[in-house]
């Protein structure tokens, strides 16, 4: 009895052991600190654009002596999670942090908890609804719209039955995009009337079904636009699926490879493309401007463009396109 | 349960002395860890996890399981923001989520009761009811206009301590009496082990299953509002997958999935070792997607030292 007592404790003793050394091994061993530190969040990490975000605030990073945190939740509307994440940075006291709200208002307490314990706060990619922060770097969502708005009457000589694929309600920055795309529509081309808007809930297989839906519901359709990268590439699904490439227009935006491969083979027409790079790149750079004592642009623009099949071997889109990434 | 050997001592010590280490591993590897900063964040963090868990103790005890806390946390957040939108005070709203989680859990206990399907099944079929509904009543959009104040639920002090905590703290008392000294909580470890036996020695199993998942889901909506305050908007999408982490806690706290086991204090300790790797993890910059696989092997270290001792005892 005795010895079997002591076999379990000593084996419960080294497992225990065991699981907490390995536990501050892999935890430990990630973390180095030098220079000032950045803490860099965003909405999810699902998808191809904030890699490229990471990417230009790592270059930027290294260029500026400041050492970059990435970390985020995995989907985009894990909003308590990235609370928490932002959270234990500003516990951490990180000399800065970098933000892309998942949700406008819902993100306000820790975006002001944050600029109250002294910690300057850089926005990207969408908007909240707090004046807490030093700098806002984003697309200009409403005119990248614009662009798919002026190209969609283009294409159907200024008349038709069009369908949008909207990604999230609530979110501020693929709202705008929508809304740019249907006030241009309006305004600019009234014989065109967008007859179906269906969110894509930023998934993938969801926006494939919004979009089979669409088309089933609506056979005199002319064009579709889809707003953001989950609903560009449900929408070319969709388009496969049911054999309507190069018959139904497609105007996508945003840029991952599937998508860039999509557009050489003629399932979209056209991709507005946002410069996720410049965005993490440009919110670093502000970051060091702050620490240097200056005060940054309140607002940046990281810049929008709409580009052709025929664009794709150009030099500056394919650096636009396809920056160097890093993991 | 009887007269403790100390072997079974030892047995029961392990997840508080993994949590114990889990905490002195982490003051040592960060200094921000040990920090009052820092502890209230990762106690307002845990919360909603820690007061759904206490009422999925009960449940799990009893041999049911329930799927649908998470989506009812969405439910319950869309109807009490707007309440609050509404201008009806804060009791008003904690009362109506409160009321609303009630109502859903003693629907799904009946409705185990009534049809004789197994409770992963009907609680299920209520997971996707309950999260179609919220987004159906919100449209998929959250609920704004909760007036200032109400962000004391979540983030405001009472005294010293943060006030999810001391609502924590209360639940907790109150769900270890209940299962200590309350017939509910007895007859609960008694319908897991011999239902038939239970029936015969007098225990009102219907009414006994339809108040445990009532309880469960009384709390859920409770812990909803501190969800809602933490966001200030009402989420049709709030709570996704805390149903897991809810029947994870009681888990690693030593509950088994096949009814009588589990204790109150146990499930605390699940949760905040789920809770302490997640925070640590984040000050030590480990990334969110090691973290889920951090906590993925926690469960099965735990469940399967569970195992392990029970074939050699």
């Amino acid at each position: 009895m005795v010895s079997t007592r002591l076999t379990l404790t000593k084996r419960l003793t080294g497992l225990f052991a065991l699981t907490v050394t390995a536990a501050i091994a892999i935890l430990a061993g990630c973390s180095k600190q030098q220079g000032r530190v950045v803490a860099v969040v965003p909405k999810g990490q699902a998808h191809v654009f904030w890699q490229a975000v990471h990417s230009g605030a790592v270059k930027a990073g290294k260029e500026f002596n400041i050492t970059i945190e990435w970390n985020g939740p995995a989907n985009e509307v894990e909003y308590s999670q990235q609370i928490e994440i932002v959270e234990n940075f500003i516990n951490r006291h990180v000399d800065g942090i970098m933000l892309a709200p998942s949700e406008r208002k819902a993100m306000v307490g820790v975006i002001d908890k944050a600029s109250k314990a002294g910690i300057p706060v850089v926005i990207f990619d969408s908007g909240a609804d707090t004046e807490n922060y030093a700098s806002f770097v984003a697309t200009d969502n409403y005119a990248g719209g614009v662009l798919a708005a002026k190209r969609m009457g283009e294409l159907l000589h200024g008349k038709g039955q069009v369908a949008v694929i909207a990604t999230i309600p609530g979110g501020a920055s693929t709202l705008a995009r929508e809304a740019g795309f249907e006030e241009t529509l309006a305004k600019e081309f009234p014989e065109i009337k967008v007859v179906a808007k269906q969110f894509g809930m930023a998934d993938y297989a969801r926006s494939l079904q919004v979009t089979e839906d669409i088309l089933t519901a609506n056979p005199g359709l002319n064009g579709l636009f889809a707003s953001n990268e989950s609903s560009s590439v449900g929408a070319a699904q969709a388009l496969k699926a049911r054999s309507l490439v190069g018959k139904l227009p497609l105007v996508g935006f945003d840029a991952s490879p599937a998508l860039q491969e999509d557009l050489k083979n003629g399932v979209f027409d056209s991709l507005v493309v946002q410069n996720p790079y410049k965005m993490g790149y440009e919110g670093v750079k502000a970051m060091s401007e702050i620490f240097a004592g200056r005060k940054p642009a309140r607002h940046i623009d990281s810049g929008v463009a709409l580009v052709k099949k025929d664009d794709l071997s150009k030099p500056d889109v394919q650096a636009l396109l396809n920056p160097p990434l890093v993991f | 349960m009887g007269a403790l050997t100390l072997r079974g001592k030892l047995d029961r010590l392990w997840p508080y002395a993994t949590l114990a280490g889990l905490f002195i591993a982490l003051s040592i590897a960060s200094p921000h860890f040990l920090t009052v900063q820092n502890l209230s964040s990762v106690t307002r963090q845990t919360a909603v996890i820690n007061i759904i868990a206490l009422g999925m103790t009960l449940v799990i005890i009893s041999g049911g399981i329930d799927l649908s806390v998470g989506a009812l946390v969405g439910f319950c957040s869309i109807l009490g923001a707007t309440v609050l939108a509404k201008g009806a005070g804060i009791p008003l709203s904690l009362g109506a989520a409160a009321g609303c989680g009630l109502l859903w859990g003693a629907l799904s206990g009946t409705l185990i009761v009534v049809l004789r399907i197994s409770p992963f099944i009907v609680t299920l079929g209520m997971m996707g009811m309950v999260r179609g509904l919220a987004l159906v009543v919100s449209r998929g959009l959250p609920v704004v206009g909760i007036p200032q104040g109400f962000e004391r639920v979540g983030e405001g002090n009472l005294g010293p301590l943060p006030v999810p905590l001391v609502m924590l703290a209360i639940l907790s008392v109150a769900m270890h009496f209940l299962l200590e000294r309350t017939k509910l909580g007895r007859y609960a470890y008694a319908m897991a082990s011999n239902p038939e036996a239970a029936r015969y020695a007098g225990v009102p199993l219907n009414l006994c299953t339809v108040s445990i998942y009532a309880i469960l889901g009384m709390l859920t909506g409770l812990a909803s509002m501190i969800e809602t305050s933490r966001l200030m908007t009402g989420q049709p999408t709030a709570g996704d997958g805390y149903e897991l982490r809810a029947i994870a806690a009681v888990v690693i706290g030593g509950g088994s999935l096949n009814g009588g086991e589990g204790t109150v204090a146990g499930t605390l300790v699940g949760a905040f070792i789920m809770g302490l790797l997640a925070n640590g993890a984040n000050l030590l910059g480990v990334s969110s997607f090691w973290q889920q696989v951090l906590i993925g092997a926690v469960i099965i270290a735990a469940v399967g030292l569970d195992g392990w001792r029970k074939r050699r005892a």
